[in-house]
């Protein structure tokens, strides 16, 4: 069974999410930050009348931040009953995985190697799929 | 019909219907536990409503069929087929009789007993009783459906799911009418637009206002039923009980007050059952013959608790550590490893009763159990305290999944956050003459009406150690008083605005702060945060401090008397905005047409029969077209003439509201009824303005406006 999923660019390197959970990809508008929150979670946004946590992927990874996610793009995605939108670099297609997720020799490198499911080939090549839950929850380092 | 009958029958129908699957699944394996317990349960709550309602022979019915059941569950019968075929025999009568109910009929007499005596053991086999029990059930069928025709029941079930939709919807159009309103007004006047969009706008309004409605519902509607189940209760245990609520103006989503409503009848069936004492037991225990039952729902961040306590003779811990023994939930030795809370917590394991005879009220041991199944269902929690001898007191902690509550927005640095109003006892200027503020070691306190309270600045809870420093004079100070009765005031920069706002729940990511309890849309859509009082409070180490300071606190108090209230005008300015102005000092309310004004730069006047008067509140909108309201306003020595738009009510506010603001208008802001009023600084507009009363003509104009005038 091949799995949907949205091609991203999170830190100049392709990734993807399950796209069933991607409910549609928009622009950050407006954010209100939220003082005292995890690094990686930048504010809140409103889609229509739901406010979204967003949550910067790149923080969320352990990597620097671009800084203001205003103007970035965001997947807003549904997780456990929150609504959440990821910023990423860029938002691409929406490609069907050709396989399972596999693992890679050798892993990821040491920071996508938290986040990462697996690799996923797609029609556009080789990509990491990333977890969710591991983007919200946040990068443990600068939780702890 | 009555609206709690209605309930039964719905409800007893819906269990009905969720158990058919039961039947036939039990049906095919009779020995299966977990089918057995959902069925056994399903007659349980019959017959604990039917005690309630006074139906004899549904109880009767449930009763006996609960008794067969209860067998099986402990082992000394084997279910078989023919006890399945009794047991369904018997809900299909009481499924029958329910409908009866509803449409208002007598069931037809007789045939109960062939159907209780079905369920006695030993007629297993090619059961010779299944015939008659057809019998019995198909014969009476044929002349009851035909009058089922006239059931009246005037509601419908719908999907959650459904409702969510459209009351998202909903807000989605609030906010697109918001931005059209934005632009409209950026266009300018244009009457052929306007009124039909006034008109969208009013319609909307009650279509939010109906949505809210159906889902929302105030614990009052649940607590409401109460009473009368306690006094059933009370009466067929030979009981004496009365029941006290607080906190019925909690709204709680419709949903989870239907999935409390179980729970809590069964603990007040527990409560009355087994921990308040007998009328004569009490006397010798030295507390009244009379038991108090309490239920007290409080709204504490995103979660609604709720408390029902009594003054019983609390949980005997001891017997129920020797019940879990033999019923062999536990070993001794675990028991013995157990704390108190532990101990306590037994009472919620299924198949433990402490009751020493079986009573038609609470039964067997089914209650707890299924109490914090449907409790732990919704997400919330149950928790039990009890002190023997002294009463048992249960806290139920549910999630509160969409809840609507009265906030008022105060702004920090720039950003604004909402403070649940339930909490805010009042706001004061830091500035005011009445408010002293001290500074012990680090910790900033403030002196108000002789009480003396510790200060938090919102800034400092928001920004931790980085805060830039507060200037406590320039903050405006909200008065917070928690659950606990203890008081302290958070500084913020600026308070705006009272509004009722529809609270979401916030991911875990952003709760683990501690700081806010939900997320709330202003009306432009921006997202705002809802702060999580009670634990700010304890996170600053106030809790503790608060306890102890109490005690001086009162001393303090305690030399002054209660300061008289004031009665006071309310009135909205040109601004619309709501206002109040001191009773005492207006003379009369007048109505003057537009062209008694005369405004000239600085310089306002208008006449009022002959008379010249200085005009102030004209600066805050435009004027009426034709009529202005005008309140004349006099110190004894002078006069003058305040515009309003509307002159709404008389009422009361604390003397103590006079201090001087940071705004220079004001005397002070006053609570009524939670919201918050500025009131007019009248002697300053004297000071400012006053002509003397003695300007008896228009031609006095010279010398009024020689007056320094500079407007409200």
């Amino acid at each position: 069974m091949t799995q949907a999923l949205l091609m991203c660019l999170i830190a100049e390197r392709r990734v993807a999410f399950p796209a069933g959970n991607v409910r549609s990809v928009i622009e950050i508008e407006r954010i209100t930050p939220i003082p005292r929150t995890a690094p990686h979670i930048a504010g809140l946004t409103a889609l229509r009348s739901q406010a979204l946590t967003v949550i910067d992927c790149r923080v969320a990874l352990g990597f620097e931040s671009r800084g203001d996610p205003v103007g970035s793009r965001a997947a807003v995605i549904d997780h456990e009953g929150h609504a959440y939108a990821l910023v990423v670099d860029e938002a691409f297609d929406v490609v069907d995985a050709q396989g399972e997720p596999e693992r890679v020799p050798g892993g990821y490198g040491e920071v996508w190697e938290e986040a990462a499911v697996g690799m996923v080939e797609t029609a556009s090549g080789p990509t990491l799929l990333i977890a969710i839950e591991k983007l919200v929850a946040g990068h443990r380092a600068q939780a702890a | 019909m009555d609206d709690l009958l209605a309930d039964f029958v719905a409800e007893t129908r819906e269990m009905l219907e969720a158990s058919g699957e039961e039947i036939v699944a039990w049906e095919a394996d009779p020995s299966d536990k977990a089918r057995l317990d959902t069925i056994f349960r399903f007659v349980h709550t019959v017959k604990g409503n039917c005690g309630f309602f006074d139906f004899p022979r549904l109880e009767r019915l449930s009763h006996a069929a609960e008794d067969a059941l209860a067998d099986c569950r402990a082992g000394r019968r084997e279910p078989d087929r023919a006890l399945v075929s009794a047991v369904l025999a018997i809900m299909d009568r009481i499924g029958q009789m329910n409908d009866a109910i509803e449409a208002g009929e007598d069931y037809p007499a007789g045939g109960d007993d062939v159907l209780i005596a079905a369920l006695q053991p030993g007629l297993g086999g090619d059961d010779p009783a299944e015939a008659p029990i057809a019998d019995a059930t198909s014969t009476e069928e044929g002349t009851h459906r035909s009058s089922r025709t006239t059931t009246v029941q005037r509601s419908i079930r719908l999907p959650v799911d459904l409702l969510d939709e459209v009351m998202k919807g909903v807000s989605d159009m609030v906010l697109a009418r918001n931005d059209l309103a934005r632009r409209l007004r950026e266009a300018g006047e244009q009457p052929t637009l306007d009124g039909p969009f006034e008109r969208l706008s009013a319609i909307l309004a009650d279509v939010r206002n109906a949505t809210t409605r159906m889902r929302m519902q105030r614990l009052e509607h649940l607590f409401g039923s109460l009473p009368r189940l306690v006094r059933d209760l009370s009466n067929e245990l030979g009981k004496q009980v009365s029941v006290e609520f607080e906190g019925g103006d909690v709204e709680l989503d419709r949903e989870m007050v239907e999935m409390v409503r179980d729970p809590l009848t069964h603990i007040i069936r527990n409560a009355i059952d087994h921990g308040i004492e007998p009328p004569d037991q009490r006397r010798v225990a030295d507390k009244g013959e009379t038991g108090q039952l309490k239920f007290t729902a409080r709204q504490s961040g995103n979660r609604i608790s709720l408390a029902i306590s009594d003054d019983g003779r609390g949980i005997d811990i001891a017997r129920l550590e020797s019940k879990a023994i033999a019923a062999g939930i536990y070993t001794r030795a675990e028991v013995a490893r157990m704390d108190e809370r532990q101990k306590r917590l037994l009472i919620f394991e299924p198949g433990l009763s402490t009751a020493e005879a079986v009573s038609s009220v609470s039964g067997r041991g089914v209650g707890m159990d299924v109490v914090r199944a449907n409790i732990e269902k919704v997400g919330g929690s149950i928790d039990v305290f009890s002190q023997q001898g002294e009463g048992t007191t249960f806290y139920l902690q549910l999630p509160l999944t969409l809840s609507i509550m009265p906030a008022l927005t105060v702004e920090s640095q720039g950003r604004l956050y909402a403070l649940p109003r339930s909490y805010i006892q009042e706001i004061v200027f830091a500035k005011s003459r009445d408010v002293e503020l001290a500074q012990v070691g680090e910790r900033q306190l403030l002196t108000f009406r002789d009480r003396r309270v510790p200060c938090i600045a919102l800034r400092h809870v928001l920004a931790g150690d980085e805060a830039e420093p507060v200037d406590w004079l320039d903050t405006t100070l909200v008065l917070i008083r928690l659950a606990t009765d203890e008081v302290f005031a958070l500084a913020v920069d600026r308070v705006h605005d009272h509004e009722d706002v529809v609270v979401k729940p916030i991911p875990p990511a952003i709760l683990e702060t501690g700081i806010y309890a939900g997320t709330t849309l202003l009306d432009d859509g921006r997202p705002m945060m809802l702060l999580d009082v009670p634990n700010i409070a304890r996170d600053c180490g106030l809790l503790e401090d608060l306890r102890a300071m109490r005690e001086t606190v009162e001393d303090v108090a305690s030399v002054v008397a209660d300061k008289p209230s004031v009665p006071v005008m309310l009135f909205t300015g040109l601004d619309q905005r709501r206002r109040a102005v001191r009773l005492d000092l207006v003379q009369r309310i007048d109505t003057v047409d537009r062209n008694a004004i005369d405004i000239e730069g600085g310089r306002a006047q208008v006449v009022i029969d002959d008379r010249l008067f200085a005009l102030v509140g004209h600066n805050d909108g435009p004027l009426p077209e034709r009529c202005c309201r005008l309140l004349r306003l006099s110190d004894g020595e002078s006069e003058i003439a305040l515009i309003v738009a509307d002159v709404l009510d008389a009422a009361e506010i604390d003397e103590d509201m006079h201090a001087q603001g940071k705004d220079p208008r004001y005397a002070g802001i006053a609570l009524l009824e939670g919201r918050p009023v500025p009131v007019v600084d009248v002697h300053r507009l004297f000071a400012e303005h006053g002509s003397p009363v003695a300007s008896e003509s228009p031609g006095a104009s010279e010398n009024a406006a020689t007056l320094k005038v500079s407007g409200l």
